[in-house]
């Protein structure tokens, strides 16, 4: 599972690859809530190369989206592949978590700083 | 000839199908040629008939003409010669058919003066002719055509003859005769001239090279194909046989030779009543058959067409199986040569090729799921995790583990334990009572690793069971232990055992090392101290060896504390050896404590000491604690 | 889509989930499955036996878990079965959809995932074993 980090400003970009399971959930818990424990608002996970994801990777969006609302911040997810959609609204996180389609959305929605759920 | 479907096919249906083929065909011809030979054999008697009946009609008409001068005559007509002259010529005139016509009266018949009057009127080559018969040269009287009929008194055909008064031609005649006042007066004739007769019987259509045969009342060929034997021959001389049905005035059938050529023909035959000819019609036998057989050749010709058809259908029925058979066996060898992902399509309309492409598919199918499933589950560690597996079941199930071990001697305390590392090193212990009053009890270790170490465990152990020794024979028994274990096995490797009897009477101890760690000592009074035991060299190693005992005395409520180097020798994170001394130390803790206690806290420690290392080697522990002799103790 | 069925059995420890993904995946592509039922029964199957080796075994040491696939006309099986704690993942209740964020609950995803996806879901106690049944139509 390789994640590459990037930032934008003061977006900070996460990469993943394509599975996020068991396995390699922790490693990502680690990296998205430590970036958040140190001072990270704005918040973008590119999912583009997702393409398989089970409930121990939803459970890291969920922490982090909590996380990040907890000190007003922003998350904002952004390329998922029609069949990880599915999986995200199968559980209700298009209710809770703010989803777009591109990259360039998500940094335009992270720049207007309005990341309502 | 190769076993293909083809050629099997070819044998068990073709030919089968060919030979009822022909056979069919055989009889279906047969009949055939039956049938057409009766055809031709009826039709050939009915056209005998026919141009006979015709030329009979022929001759019956023209036979009118003289009956009618003969009643012309009867009723007084023609009194002169100009009127009976002028009516004869007429006759032959109008009459194209006869030849020529004639009135002969008898001598002094019709003018008392002359002595025969026979005017003839004929068609000579000009013209009409006329002849009167009653020349000098010329006796009528004499000849058949006046005499027989006079003589029979009724009317006839004569036989054919040539005309040397008339013409020299060849004619029959049919002459009346007729009556004046009851009495003979004269004949009545007209001539035929045979020759269009003939001519007409030659004109017949006989097959192709048939022909017709006509035959007078005496059998004389009238018409012959052969015009040399005309009148000079007879059918008698060919063939009399038919002759004799001929002028019996039959019509019939006849198989025989032709009078011709004397070659196999058929002869149709049937009479020309009036005059008493006959008429015959021969047909060459090789003609007859010919058509018989060109109808046989027809059919064996749509036989064939039909056999070739049949064995066409059925090449193209075995190549719509046997091409996707073929496919198939071009695919299974392009998968057994390791391209799996190959599948095998058919369009051949044949079930059963569905089915087996199905089949195959699926089979390739699972071949790869297999492979699969097995790249998974076999990796190295996992077999050397099954073997590991083994090796540790055998060791276990070697060592006693059940607990207390001597339930009614409670002047034993005893109880041990072994931590099998991941890769198995061999420790073993084992126990056992010998009459009662001495206990028995030892610690191992095989120096290898694994499946192998296991057993030579299993080995050693069996050996010493075996050889238990009475006490003061320990000696003995560790030296015939030690050359079985070299004679039996063969593998470099060799055990380190502490050996112990007790006597439970007096504790008194005997041990012997066989180059194993030696005990310690747990006092009552919460002391430890190390033992010193003579070590000798350990068991298996080599044959032949000495080996020498320990002789010691525990108190009542003494323990005694055997280990494996396994305790001693497990490394911490930092790499620093568990030691003699560490191990003293942890003793010292449990000295008092029951002897389960003192395993588990020793294994506890040395566990804790290495803490998250491979455990390299087995941990055993074993503490055998005497409570002093048996009266002194409770007995429960 | 071809017809077939595979029994897997593998150890009751974290690092045969892959293993078993790998399995399913493969034997989905071999039969042709479509897609869709495939990849919802993969991430059916992994939440199912992630809480089997997680929670439901003492000891998993030496333990086995076992899962049947079955592709028939209609759809595609599979079913769990394990022999550890009675579970049965049909009474866990549902997370509530409905809260707003900071009151949503980390616990019950996997489940509810798995009860989304499939069709059909059965669970019954054979002996000591859970036996699991879920099934997602292909046609």
């Amino acid at each position: 599972m390789q994640i590459q980090e990037d930032k934008q400003g003061d977006i900070f970009i996460f990469t993943i690859s394509e599975h996020l399971d068991t396995a390699s959930a922790n490693p990502f818990e680690t990296r998205l809530l430590g970036c958040i424990d140190k001072g990270e608002l704005r918040v973008l996970v590119d999912c583009t190369p997702l393409e398989y994801v089970n409930s121990a990777g939803l459970k890291v969006f969920l922490l982090a989206a909590k996380k990040l609302e907890a000190v007003q911040g922003h998350l904002v997810l952004c390329g998922l592949a029609p069949s990880v959609l599915m999986i995200f609204e199968m559980i209700g996180f298009t209710r809770i978590m703010r989803i777009v389609p591109t990259r360039e959305d998500g940094l335009l929605a992270l720049r207007e700083g309005d990341a309502k759920a | 000839m190769k076993a293909t479907l083809a050629n099997r096919l070819a044998v068990w249906v073709g030919i089968p199908a060919a030979i009822l083929f022909a056979a069919l065909l055989w009889f279906s011809s047969q009949r055939s040629v039956r049938r057409v030979l009766a055809e031709t054999e009826s039709k050939a008697r009915q056209t005998a008939r026919y141009h006979a009946e015709r030329m009979n009609s022929q001759l019956a008409e023209a036979a009118k003409i003289p009956a009618m001068h003969a009643r012309s005559m009867e009723s007084g007509a023609f009194t002169t010669r100009e009127t009976l002259e002028r009516y004869l010529r007429e006759v032959v005139e109008k009459n194209p058919d006869i030849y020529g016509s004639c009135i002969a009266f008898k001598p002094y018949g019709f003018d008392s003066t002359e002595n025969g009057y026979g005017p003839y009127f004929y068609r000579g080559p000009e013209g009409i002719d006329f002849v009167q018969l009653a020349a000098p040269d010329y006796n009528y009287f004499q000849w058949p055509w006046y005499r027989e009929p006079r003589d029979q008194g009724r009317a006839l055909w004569t036989e054919p003859y040539f005309d040397d008064g008339g013409g020299g031609v060849l004619m029959t005649t049919r002459t009346v005769p007729f009556r004046r006042d009851g009495a003979f007066w004269g004949v009545a004739t007209i001539d035929i001239a045979l020759n269009q007769l003939m001519a007409e019987a030659g004109k017949i259509a006989v097959g192709r090279s048939g022909y017709a045969i006509m035959i007078s009342q005496t059998g004389r060929f009238l018409a012959f194909p052969d015009p040399s034997r005309v009148m000079k021959a007879t059918l008698q001389e060919a063939d009399p046989d038919l002759a004799a049905r001929m002028l019996a005035g039959d019509a019939g059938f006849r198989r025989t030779k032709d009078p011709l050529r004397g070659e196999d023909a058929w002869i149709a035959y049937a009479p020309i009543e009036a005059p008493g000819f006959s008429l015959a019609l021969v047909y060459p036998k090789s003609e007859v058959l010919a058509e018989a057989f060109d109808l046989q050749q027809e059919q064996l010709a749509l036989g064939v067409i039909g056999l070739l058809a049949l064995f066409g259908a059925l090449t193209f029925v075995t190549r719509t199986v046997s091409r996707p058979i073929t496919e198939l066996a071009r695919t299974a060898t392009e998968i057994a040569a390791g391209d799996l992902d190959k599948r095998f399509t058919s369009d051949a309309p044949i079930a059963e090729v569905q089915t087996l492409a199905n089949a195959f598919n699926k089979m390739t199918r699972d071949l790869q799921m297999r492979m699969q499933e097995l790249r998974h589950t076999t990796t190295v560690k996992e077999r050397i995790e099954g073997e590991l597996n083994a090796a540790r079941s055998i060791q276990m199930s070697l060592i006693p583990k059940k607990w207390p071990a001597f339930p009614d001697r409670p002047e034993i305390e005893l109880h041990a334990l072994v931590k099998p590392a991941r890769e198995v090193g061999g420790d073993f212990y084992d126990f056992h009572l010998i009459e009662d009053d001495w206990l028995c009890f030892f610690i191992g270790d095989v120096s290898g690793k694994g499946v192998p170490a296991a057993l030579y465990m299993a080995v050693t152990k069996t050996l010493l069971r075996a050889s238990s020794s009475k006490p003061g024979e320990a000696a003995e028994m560790l030296v015939k232990v030690n050359n079985e274990l070299c004679a039996q096995t063969d593998s470099g490797m060799f055990v380190s055992l502490l050996y112990a009897m007790l006597d439970l009477r007096t504790g008194a101890l005997e041990l012997g090392s066989a180059g194993h760690p030696s005990p310690f000592i747990l006092g009552a009074d919460g002391s430890v101290t190390p033992m010193e035991v003579r070590r000798n060299v350990a068991l298996g190693a080599l044959a032949q060896l000495d080996y020498q005992i320990t002789h010691a005395q525990l108190q009542p409520g003494d323990a005694l504390f055997l280990y494996t180097d396994g305790v001693t020798e497990a490394l911490s994170h930092g790499e620093k050896f568990y030691t003699p001394a560490r191990l003293q130390i942890a003793l010292k803790d449990l000295a008092t404590a029951p002897v389960d206690k003192i395993t588990r806290g020793v294994a506890q420690d040395v566990q804790a000491f290495s803490a998250e290392q491979d455990q390299a080697d087995d941990i055993s522990v074993m503490a055998v604690r005497w409570r002093g002799p048996a009266s002194s103790t409770h007995r429960s | 889509m071809h017809e077939g069925s595979i029994i897997i059995r593998l150890p009751v420890a974290v690092s045969e989930i892959e293993k078993l993904n790998a399995l399913v995946r493969r034997f989905g592509e071999l039969h042709e499955v479509p897609s869709r039922a495939l990849y919802a029964v993969n991430l059916a199957l992994d939440e199912l036996v992630t809480n089997t080796i997680l929670y439901g075994f003492d000891d998993p040491e030496n333990q086995e878990f076992e899962v049947r696939l079955d592709v028939s006309g209609t759809e595609l099986r599979g079913e769990l079965r394990d022999g550890g704690r009675v579970f049965n993942p049909l009474e866990v209740p549902p997370p509530n959809l409905d809260a707003p964020l900071q009151e949503r609950e980390v616990g019950g995803l996997g489940l509810h995932l798995v009860r989304s996806l499939m069709d059909r879901l059965e669970y019954r106690r054979e002996g000591v074993k859970n036996v699991l049944t879920l099934a997602k139509r292909i046609r």
